[in-house]
């Protein structure tokens, strides 16, 4: 415990960090204190604010280069133990922190035009400010406790923001159930916290790194610098544990149904949160821990991710809602980050992350423009304006949006040229590395759902874009669609432009090139992870080759499936479309996943909890009529022996009728007197149970 | 005899210093009693007298506090005076002060003098039942707070209040009755009435277990029955219902602690360092356990805003109880600490029901529907409170609840008793079943669109929801320096 | 006598007032129900003051218990007679009218 709690004083960068920070929070407490009538120049304000806090992001950027500004001040003090809090500005931070800023600075811009005229304008840029604040506390926080902190707060500004509409009794489940899925991953999280504090009796992550540093691994235990040791199997729980949190934030398997339904928030919600920040907070997660996961960990880790990765990629293949094929799309290149931090690709990963953290808020900004045109040609809102099958031809009237849609859509692919591919093949390479080193075949399961995700991604990519963009138009008789307004295009073209290859790589075709990547370093850590990668290195033109070749074809499958002459195109519409066959009905369900929890956790629980009530109201009840019965009986007998032998039997029935009335009316009825026996049963129970 | 008699009047009057704190309280409920018979109707002078009464007397406990450092036996035996018993008196004048506070705005319409009279008095029987340590003054000090309690709950002068208070009374005699049996049979066993003493541990020790097992547990019955924790629990939701709701929050905080405060205390003592013949850590576990069950799952499907309520108290007994079961000195620590926040959410949430109450006669959960409009700032209040009730971050709540789990933890570790361990799983658990009730009040009010019939419109704004207002920042607050809550229990000496 | 007579009487006494408390449907009847408890607690503590060191306490906690209960009954005559005004009945089995 020697020198744990040093203080560190704040520099210039760390003071420049706390300013973005803070000036987000400042957006949130100006709009909710400013009046309704002033809500268009306050949203102008909050674009402004993230402006700012976008090029001051960049500076520290620039700072944060190649050198880490760590400020740590005490929190509070218990007992002998000192909590503390402060800023820790690495190159990830540091990259993070720009990205949040930069998308959230554009989707604020895209929320003016898009969200002009709704009910809850003031309180829509409010939350946003609130939840941009709280997820740079993410990124910035040097400690765990209190990124767990920021994490429950990113929580409950994303549970505010998916119930925008909350009128709509669809977006207020979907609130809800992101909540509570959610709070399943936490318990996991609290865990992984327990196990952290036990071991090492500090949050700090720079303490942490160090003190991972010093770990010995013997005889199955695992022992701190300072002494303190735990069985070998606590590391690989603690570590899984946290990870358990970055499941339910990041939407991977079994947790991700909560995403899908999110998208009942407003699109550039889902395009800031739960695609480009938030989902992806997991994933950083995992990587401001890596030097915590150990080999068993990283393993699970990686699998969950493969999984996840190809379970997101079959259930876009068939949904209708384009919103929906976007969210399972970001589910699946979530589970791809995961599974390059699993085999050790922490650069890659992270790359993936930010490559991935643009196109996708392109392609929900895209999506976001065309549902938005659509609601404005058509006032009367008789249609579903997220459904494709309520599109087609729109090329015609969209086509800035069209050539942003086509373009990050390239991205996600991993077409060459684009910055998709640059990352994702610097994940898949690295999978076949790890594989290799693995002397089991079992270990190529990982690249093989990575290379077959690619070949989906292709052909949903490409249905959704020939759905959506060519042939003629399906939905009802409209006035003409027409193209959104400079704002939204600007955005759109800014995005689509980061899009593109070079602008991440001098050269767009080998992501080694890359300036962001090759300055990411990975940490070192007590397991010799690097070990790995030594026997055999796969040839990155190989790699390359065999994805494009992947690629193409899923495009080409694609088109001759879903071309605009095709059978599929022709049937594609409201009243047809069911899915056909179990495998369609599989996707398009997301493999059962909620009918699966449905019946095998909320049913149960509904029904312990109405047996629990049953107990409650009912057990005293049945326990005085039993008592009731009983005294019925004696009564019963009592009148037989004092009737039978006085008088008749006649005169025995009348009374006893009238005998049983009293009887059992006096013990059932009274709730005081037998409020009074369940309590003194329940201490003859005590009674009994001591002996 | 004579000496001996004339030795004990000594001592005794020499003692009187020592209880200034309960003279006080008594020349309060006199002065109360004339200034009500002198002028007639003048509520406001009441509650001044009232107010400034109790600040005088938390003055005086808190330099109790401060300045006692050991145990002390004063009044012949019959009480006990040290700076824990100090702390949990500046407690209960707290509640009762913010309880006074709280009832501003039906004072006018009740008979005030009453009123404000037996809200003492039953502060008077707690601080002495917190002091006592000796069977006879317990019973009194326990029949004291009983008494006013049954008055108190049929306040609310109509039909339900008359029910609710017979059956209130009905079980509290039983209760008593019960009781004070069990105390015949400890006396009977060990031929003192000193619980503290020494005599008492040894004749306990080589006493027959049969006599003891019973006595002990009707001894620890009637404690139970004034927490309002399970299996004696059940008159509670009655009572909460039909009882105003400024003596609602008054009874779920200061009787309760009271309870507590003196079943630590008898704990410790009847527990024989672990040697007796009950286990007693396993027993308060398992009571802990029933009552977060009963409270939380009896709670889901409350409609009625001041039951639920009644049924998170009885959940929040549970916790408290949960926290007692570590038996540690950390634990006890914890536990006030507990005590401390539960005192601090619960009458601030309280007072903003009885806001709406009062002022709009929102009773159900669905009347709630919608009220974050006109309201925003009290339900931002409200949400933090449920927030902090549930036991989710950044509220004292979740202070509370980490440090009771976490000495919990720690005596498991120490002592390997698996129902520790089962309690800990089991509250962690039920913590999270209560979120969907105590969220369920935020929900109505932010998402679900207003009620018609009730009609909108600001509300006056009074002056208990600027209290309400502090009291939220300092749950808040306890979150962020939790150290300076500690620092006052550290203090404490917990010598018994 | 010998002192397990007295036990004998008051473990009666006490359970005769709980099956009172319990079945007798009369607001009335059940408090005596709980005077007889309360009797019974008496008797064992001035049974057991004989034998004990200091006499006077057990036979001075019999008289605060009697005091008590006095004031005590005084209390539940008065919330019993405001039932009455309520419902016309002292009748438990009609007294319920709050759901449980």
């Amino acid at each position: 415990m020697t020198q744990v709690n040093d203080i560190l004083d704040w520099n210039p960068v760390t003071i420049m960090a706390l300013l973005v920070f803070c000036l987000p929070l400042l957006s949130f407490i100006i709009i909710s204190i400013s009046k309704e009538k002033h809500q268009v120049l306050m949203s102008w304000l909050a674009s402004l604010t993230m402006l700012m806090a976008s090029l001051l992001s960049i500076a520290v950027l620039l700072q944060a280069w190649s050198e880490v500004y760590h400020t740590k001040f005490t929190w509070f003090q218990w007992a002998e133990y000192i909590f503390t809090m402060g800023l820790l500005i690495d190159l990830p931070a540091a990259l993070m922190l720009v990205t949040v800023n930069f998308i959230a600075f554009l989707v604020h811009l895209f929320s003016i035009e898009y969200m002009k005229g709704d009910e809850g304008y003031k309180r829509y840029f409010a939350f946003l400010g609130l939840f941009t604040a709280s997820m740079i506390g993410i990124v910035l926080a040097d400690n765990l406790l209190v990124i767990f902190v920021f994490w429950e707060l990113v929580g409950l500004s994303s549970y505010l923001l998916i119930g925008h509409w909350f009128s709509k009794e669809k977006a207020a489940k979907a609130a809800t159930k992101a909540f509570i899925v959610n709070r399943i991953g936490d318990i996991g999280f609290v865990i992984g916290l327990s196990i952290i504090w036990l071991q090492f009796n500090t949050f700090d992550l720079v303490e942490l790194y160090s003190l991972m540093g010093n770990i010995q691994v013997a005889d199955g235990m695992w022992i701190s610098a300072s002494g303190s040791s735990l069985s070998l199997i606590w590391l690989t729980v603690a570590g899984i544990a946290l990870f358990f949190g970055a499941i339910g934030k990041s939407a991977q398997f079994p947790l991700q149904i909560w995403l899908p339904d999110a998208m009942e928030g407003p699109t550039p919600v889902s395009a800031l949160i739960h695609a480009a920040t938030m989902v992806a907070a997991g994933v950083y997660l995992v990587a401001r821990i890596f030097v915590l996961l150990n080999i068993d960990a990283l393993t699970f880790i990686a699998f969950t991710g493969a999984i996840t990765a190809m379970m997101g990629a079959v259930a876009a293949l068939t949904q209708n809602d384009i919103k929906k094929v976007l969210a399972f799309s970001t589910i699946s290149q979530l589970g791809y980050m995961l599974m390059g931090m699993g085999v050790g690709a922490y650069d890659a990963a992270l790359f993936h992350l930010f490559t991935h953290a643009f196109f996708k808020a392109g392609l929900f900004l895209a999506a976001g423009s065309i549902i938005h045109s659509l609601h404005l040609s058509n006032q009367a809102n008789d249609f579903d304006a997220q459904d494709m099958r309520n599109m087609g031809g729109l090329r015609k009237s969209v086509p800035v949006t069209f050539i942003a849609y086509v373009l990050c859509g390239l991205a996600l692919m991993g077409m060459p040229i684009f910055s998709g591919f640059l990352s994702k093949d610097a994940i898949l390479l690295d999978t076949l590395t790890w594989a290799n080193a693995h002397q089991s075949m079992f270990f190529y399961l990982i690249p093989i759902l990575g290379f077959g995700s690619v070949l989906i991604t292709a052909v949903y990519v490409s249905r959704q874009i020939l759905l959506v963009f060519f042939g003629e138009f399906k939905g009802q008789e409209v006035k003409s669609i027409k193209e959104n307004s400079l704002l939204i295009k600007g955005v759109l073209l800014i995005l689509s432009i980061m899009a593109i290859g070079v602008c991440w790589s001098i050269n767009p075709f080998y992501s080694e090139m890359s300036w962001l990547m090759s300055h990411i370093e990975i940490p070192s850590s007590a397991f010799d992870i690097g070990m790995l990668s030594a026997s055999f290195a796969p040839s990155h033109l190989m790699v390359s080759l065999i994805s494009t070749s992947l690629l193409l074809t899923g495009v080409v499958f694609a088109y001759l499936k879903y071309r605009p002459e095709g059978q599929y195109f022709r049937n594609y519409s409201l009243e047809t479309l069911k899915p056909q066959n179990f495998w369609q009905s599989l996707s398009y369900e997301n493999w059962y996943l909620d009918q699966f929890y449905q019946t095998v956790f909320i049913n149960p629980f509904h029904k312990i909890t109405s047996f629990a009530k049953a107990i409650d109201t009912h057990i005293i009840d049945r326990m005085v009529n039993l008592f009731g019965m009983g005294s019925v009986i004696f009564s019963y007998i009592v009148a037989w022996f004092d009737r039978a032998f006085v008088d008749g039997t006649v005169n025995a029935v009348v009374f006893l009728t009238g005998r049983v009335g009293t009887a059992t009316r006096s013990i059932h009825g009274s709730k005081a007197q037998s409020y009074i026996l369940a309590a003194v049963i329940g201490l003859i129970i005590i009674i009994f149970l001591i002996f | 005899m004579t000496e001996n008699l004339s030795f004990k009047l000594h001592s005794i009057i020499g003692d009187l210093s020592y209880l200034l704190p309960e003279f006080i309280l008594v020349a309060i409920i006199l002065l109360i009693l004339l200034a009500d018979l002198i002028f007639k109707n003048q509520p406001k002078l009441v509650r001044l007298i009232a107010i400034v009464g109790l600040l005088f007397e938390l003055y005086f406990s808190t330099r109790q506090y401060l300045h006692i450092d050991k145990s002390m036996s004063v009044f012949a035996g019959m009480v006990t005076l040290n700076s824990l018993t100090a702390f949990w008196k500046m407690i209960f004048s707290v509640g009762a002060l913010l309880t006074i506070l709280m009832s501003q705005a039906k004072a006018s319409r009740w008979k005030t003098g009453e009123y404000h009279m037996m809200i003492i008095t039953i502060v008077l029987g707690a601080n002495l039942l917190a002091m006592s340590s000796n069977l006879l003054m317990v019973y009194i000090s326990l029949e004291i707070i009983s008494i006013t309690s049954y008055l108190l709950t049929t306040f609310s002068f109509d039909k339900k209040g008359a029910e609710a208070g017979i059956k209130y009374f009905l079980f509290g005699a039983v209760a008593s009755a019960i009781m004070i049996y069990g105390m015949s049979l400890l006396y009977a066993v060990t031929l003192t009435l000193d619980f503290t003493g020494q005599q008492f541990t040894d004749a306990l020790l080589q006493a027959n277990p049969l006599p003891v097992i019973v006595g002990s547990v009707m001894l620890v019955a009637g404690f139970v029955y004034k927490m309002a924790a399970a299996p004696l629990h059940v008159w509670s939701p009655d009572a909460y219902t039909a009882a105003p709701t400024p003596v609602v929050a008054f009874f779920s905080v200061v009787p309760k602690l009271a309870g507590l405060a003196i079943l630590i205390k008898v704990i410790l003592v009847i527990n024989l360092f672990g040697l007796g013949p009950i286990n007693w850590p396993t027993i308060i576990a398992i009571i802990a356990m029933i009552t977060i069950l009963v409270g939380n799952f009896s709670a889901l499907w409350q409609n009625n805003v001041k039951r639920l309520l009644a049924y998170s108290s009885i959940a929040h007994a549970g916790f408290l109880l949960a926290g007692f079961a570590a038996f540690s000195q950390p634990a006890l620590q914890n536990v006030l600490f507990y005590a401390v926040v539960y005192l601090i959410m619960n009458i601030a949430t309280f007072m903003i029901v009885n806001h709406f109450e009062n002022s709009k006669g929102l009773i159900k959960v669905e009347d709630y529907s919608g009220i974050a409009v006109d309201h925003p700032y009290l339900t931002v209040l409200i949400t933090i409170l449920f927030i902090s009730l549930t036991g989710i971050p950044p509220t004292g709540g979740f202070t509370a609840k980490l440090l009771i789990f976490t000495s919990i933890w720690e005596s498991y570790s120490q002592t390997d008793n698996q129902w520790l361990l089962y309690l800990l799983v089991f509250g962690l658990l039920n913590t999270v079943i209560s979120l969907f009730f105590y969220l369920k009040i935020p929900f109505y009010m932010i998402f679900r669109t207003p009620n018609k019939e009730l009609g909108s419109g600001k509300i006056k704004f009074g002056m208990e929801n600027y209290f309400a207002g502090i009291l939220v920042l300092a749950i808040l607050l306890i979150f962020f320096k939790p150290e300076w809550l500690m620092g006052l229990i550290n203090n404490i000496n917990f010598a018994f | 006598m010998q002192i397990e007579f007295y036990f004998l009487i008051s473990s009666f006494l006490f359970a005769i007032g709980l099956a009172i408390v319990v079945t007798r449907k009369n607001a009335i009847l059940v408090l005596m129900g709980i005077e007889l408890m309360l009797n019974a607690a008496n008797i064992n503590f001035v049974a057991i003051s004989q034998s004990a060191p200091d006499v006077g306490a057990g036979q001075f906690f019999a008289l605060f218990v009697i005091v008590v209960a006095a004031a005590e009954a005084a209390v539940g005559l008065a919330i019993v007679l405001r039932v009455y005004d309520y419902f016309k009945t002292i009748d438990l089995d009609n007294i319920n009218e709050l759901k449980g």
